[in-house]
């Protein structure tokens, strides 16, 4: 997504809002009733935030918090909460390599840049018996954007077939893999957060965070006998009015779907007392108009096939604190049929995209979490279609992190209240068909994310 | 003969724990006899339920259970109940009381 030109003279009133900003993040934070890990969650169950999440805060998921999602965010302690509203508040520093011209991003400095990266409220937890809802709402405060963020609202029931246990359901939400329950897919994939001031690849593949927001959808799911996973969803672009009302812009220029999208999602699954092992698959096929101009009255036919597996050992599971260690891998292969690009821009006629994602952590007591990730994407060579020097899509890289979170855990001092404090280093091998300059893209990401009920 | 009979018929109810941890129960079935209680041990270091259902009919909520707590439950009834964990969905266990 192209960013705004830079807007002179616009700097003091940035730190003006950043300030107020701040402000609201602190008083959220000291105010209201404090939150764990997706915090109303954690408050309607009455489990800490380790019990669902690797490190005690963040998306990645243990056995019980994917449990938690696929039965549809219901589960609770039977007690009166009140309505499942929280917050959280996302500030950081971020360092690159190289300066970048212009500035990181308009009213941003070349280098160096605090940022109050996102404030984010949450509708999170029951709605009815069977039905559960995740909304977010974002303000993206680098782009200065309020948006609709991420949705995934559930109908969860169980029964039984061939005397084995069946748990099905259905989802509505807005972005292919917002309602995955594995990290290895690309919505909850690792890095759970990443600097929005740093450089990063132009290339990724539709379903590799392309459409989110961008979509609505709904799936049909089901696991049976805890051991067979699978999901058929539909998606359908969200019109230009839509995208506007939902705050998901820019929206001119940009790509627009054409049709529906048909999603599928399969996995098996195996857990034991120690080891929780999946294998999976998903993908979708999409008709893409490139920049939202229908005048060749063709589009763009992408078709996504990915696999993708985890690993997690549960040192002691006795405890939820336990050291733990996790390995989330996904291939994406992209292949193209660019009947209006070519049209458009002389593009070639077929393209082909495949990412790789390797990523693991160690989590030591649910506290201090460091992870590793190497990453891939190589593709056609196609100088008019991708916005590269050399018209070659392909960076490779590794993404070095070590997290912080004091509390989230049963005997926290601070039983409501969780932060997490990550520090992390992208080290680029190729950038954007490069290998000369790839490390001019480096940066350093220190962030403090913070998670509050009201 | 007939005092052989009554001996048997009258035999004391016992009591049969389980434990909880790493939120599971420690055992998948049970059986018990009318009368016999279970039970129910949390040795894991969070918060846990015991919902208690014949079928598809609720017959107990034991409410919340702390690390550390045990709940108990006197099955009077003969039949199949299923033990669920409200906080954990896929905590549950079968107990034939016959």
């Amino acid at each position: 997504m192209d960013s705004p030109p830079p807007e002179h003279g616009r700097r003091p009133t940035r730190q003006a809002a950043e300030g107020w900003l701040l402000t609201f993040a602190l008083f959220s934070a000291l105010a209201t009733k404090p939150a764990l890990a997706v915090p109303s969650f954690a408050i309607q169950t009455g489990q800490p935030c380790a019990a669902c999440h690797v490190g005690a805060f963040g998306p990645q998921l243990k056995p019980y918090g994917r449990d938690f999602k696929l039965h549809g965010y219901v589960a609770n302690d039977g007690q009166d909460h009140g309505p499942p509203l929280a917050a959280t508040a996302m500030t950081s520093f971020t360092h690159t390599n190289a300066p970048q011209v212009g500035g990181a991003a308009p009213g941003f400095r070349p280098n160096d840049n605090f940022a109050v990266d996102e404030l984010s409220l949450y509708y999170a937890g029951k709605v009815t018996a069977n039905t559960g809802a995740f909304v977010e709402l974002n303000y993206d405060a680098v782009e200065r954007q309020a948006r609709l963020g991420k949705v995934d609202i559930r109908h969860a029931k169980e029964g039984q077939v061939f005397e084995k246990d069946l748990l099905w359901g259905f989802t509505a939400n807005n972005s292919p893999t917002v309602q995955d329950a594995w990290n290895s897919t690309p919505a909850w994939g690792f890095p759970y957060n990443a600097s929005a001031l740093a450089p990063t690849p132009v290339a990724a593949a539709l379903i590799d965070g392309k459409l989110s927001q961008r979509v609505a959808g709904t799936s049909a799911y089901m696991l049976w006998n805890d051991l067979l996973y699978a999901e058929a969803a539909v998606y359908q672009g969200l019109s230009p009015s839509t995208l506007r009302i939902t705050g998901i812009v820019p929206v001119e220029g940009t790509d627009l779907i054409k049709g529906m999208i048909p999603y599928w999602r399969f996995g098996l699954i195996k857990d034991l007392e120690q080891h929780h092992f999946q294998v999976g698959t998903y993908g979708l096929i999409a008709n893409v108009i490139p920049g939202g101009n229908p005048s060749t009255g063709f589009a763009d036919r992408f078709t996504d096939i990915a696999f993708d597996a985890n690993y997690q050992f549960i040192v002691n599971p006795k405890t939820t604190v336990s050291d733990m260690l996790s390995v989330h891998a996904t291939w994406i292969h992209e292949v193209g049929r660019m009947d209006a690009s070519q049209a458009l821009t002389g593009s070639l006629p077929n393209h082909s995209l495949d990412t790789m994602r390797v990523d693991m952590s160690y989590s030591f007591a649910a506290t201090v979490t460091p992870s590793v990730q190497y990453f891939r994407t190589s593709g056609t060579r196609d100088p008019n279609y991708w916005d590269t020097l050399n018209g070659i899509p392909n960076s490779e890289g590794m993404i070095y992190e070590i997290a912080y979170v004091p509390w989230g855990k049963p005997d926290s001092p601070y039983p409501g209240f969780n932060a997490r404090l990550a520090l992390q280093y992208v080290d680029y091998l190729r950038f954007d068909g490069s290998r000369v300059d790839a490390r001019r893209n480096n940066s350093i990401y220190l962030s403090l994310w913070t998670g509050v009920k009201f | 003969m007939g005092a052989t009979l009554v001996a048997l018929s009258v035999q004391a109810a016992k009591s049969v724990s389980v434990v909880q941890q790493g939120l599971v129960f420690a055992q998948k079935s049970a059986a018990l006899s009318q009368g016999d209680t279970m039970i129910y041990q949390n040795h894991d270091d969070v918060i846990h339920n015991i919902h208690i259902f014949k079928g598809d009919e609720d017959r107990k909520d034991l409410g919340l259970q702390k690390p550390g707590v045990p709940l108990s439950y006197r099955f009077d009834e003969s039949g199949t109940f299923k033990i669920r964990c409200n906080i954990h969905p896929s905590m549950k266990m079968t107990v034939t009381v016959k």
